[in-house]
């Protein structure tokens, strides 16, 4: 993979991850430490809620949603940091067992008008599950490096 | 505090939570699981970084903010979940030893037009550090269960 930088993307473009199944374990184990609730972190009280079974917290899908596309490598040069999270949806429940993979596409590309060295990057992050559902959506700006000058260090 | 429903809540009401201690451990063990960037991995290559050193991961702030504030009880019996968050903020790092709490208030009140057991109440969560320095805020819309 040749690293990225800001001026190697350019809106419209489209990437794909890697599949990711979301066990049982790996799903009580995060509602364990981060989100409680009984239908993330109960399989008897899950039952009798809405959803049947334990579901993931839809904090726990956001992660797995921007992991997923991180591990690809695309961003992992250039990659600063992010100021927000913006238009998360979450659509479908994720269960024990199902299959995500993310899909991203470029909305915009914006060098910074103060930094010369960096810009924005907004990505829209869609995440499916084994049937080709979208069980989440969300939007990040992206604080990405642009290309250092030949020889410059990294 | 248990027992409250959707209908026990009204704009402007605020709610706080306790405050909790984020460790380098926690932040590298939320990194290697769910944001393995070098800035949360990696004290040294943090050093080089925008932030000067370890960071927690955004993902992770919003996960022990919600976690905060689910432990004060005050939705623990009537919240159904939510269908996505309006924005979220990282404003400030989280650095290792550094203690946050979160304050919460009530946005708007809006029963369902056709689910009449369950409304919706828009929060605004804002999570503080020790020096009372805003790190992140969220805005989420929760599905509340009304009193049966």
């Amino acid at each position: 993979m040749t690293w990225r930088y800001l001026e190697d993307f350019a809106p419209g473009e489209h990437f794909a991850s890697a599949p990711l199944t979301v066990s049982e374990a790996d799903i009580l184990d995060y509602a364990r430490k981060y989100d409680p609730q009984p239908f993330h972190a109960d399989k008897e009280r899950a039952k009798e809620g809405l959803f049947g079974d334990i579901v993931a917290s839809g904090f726990q899908t956001c992660a797995l949603t921007f992991k997923l596309f991180y591990e690809t490598g695309i961003i992992s040069a250039c990659n600063m940091g992010a100021p927000a999270v913006d238009e998360v949806r979450f659509l479908k429940p994720l269960r024990p067992g199902d299959t995500l993979r993310v899909e991203v596409e470029v909305l915009d590309v914006r060098p910074s008008a103060t930094k010369p060295g960096r810009g924005i990057l907004k990505l829209h992050y869609r995440t499916f599950n084994q049937r080709g559902e979208m069980m989440a959506s969300l939007v990040i700006p992206h604080i990405v490096r642009r290309r250092p000058a030949e020889g410059a260090p990294r | 505090m248990t027992g409250r429903f959707f209908e026990d809540f009204a704009p402007g009401q605020r709610f706080e939570s306790k405050s909790a201690t984020v460790t380098e451990k926690e932040i590298v063990d939320f990194a290697r699981a769910f944001d393995p960037q070098p800035f949360h991995l990696d004290a040294a290559a943090a050093e080089a970084s925008m932030f000067g050193g370890l960071v927690a991961s955004g993902f992770h702030t919003i996960a022990l903010s919600f976690r905060l504030i689910y432990d004060t009880g005050f939705v623990a019996g009537c919240n159904m979940g939510a269908p996505g968050m309006e924005e979220v903020q990282w404003l400030r790092p989280v650095r290792p030893g550094d203690a946050i709490r979160v304050t919460a208030e009530v946005l708007e009140v809006r029963p369902s037009a056709s689910k009449p057991d369950r409304g919706t109440v828009r929060f605004r969560y804002t999570t503080l550090n020790q020096n009372g320095e805003a790190v992140a805020t969220m805005t989420v819309p929760q599905i509340l269960r009304r009193r049966g």
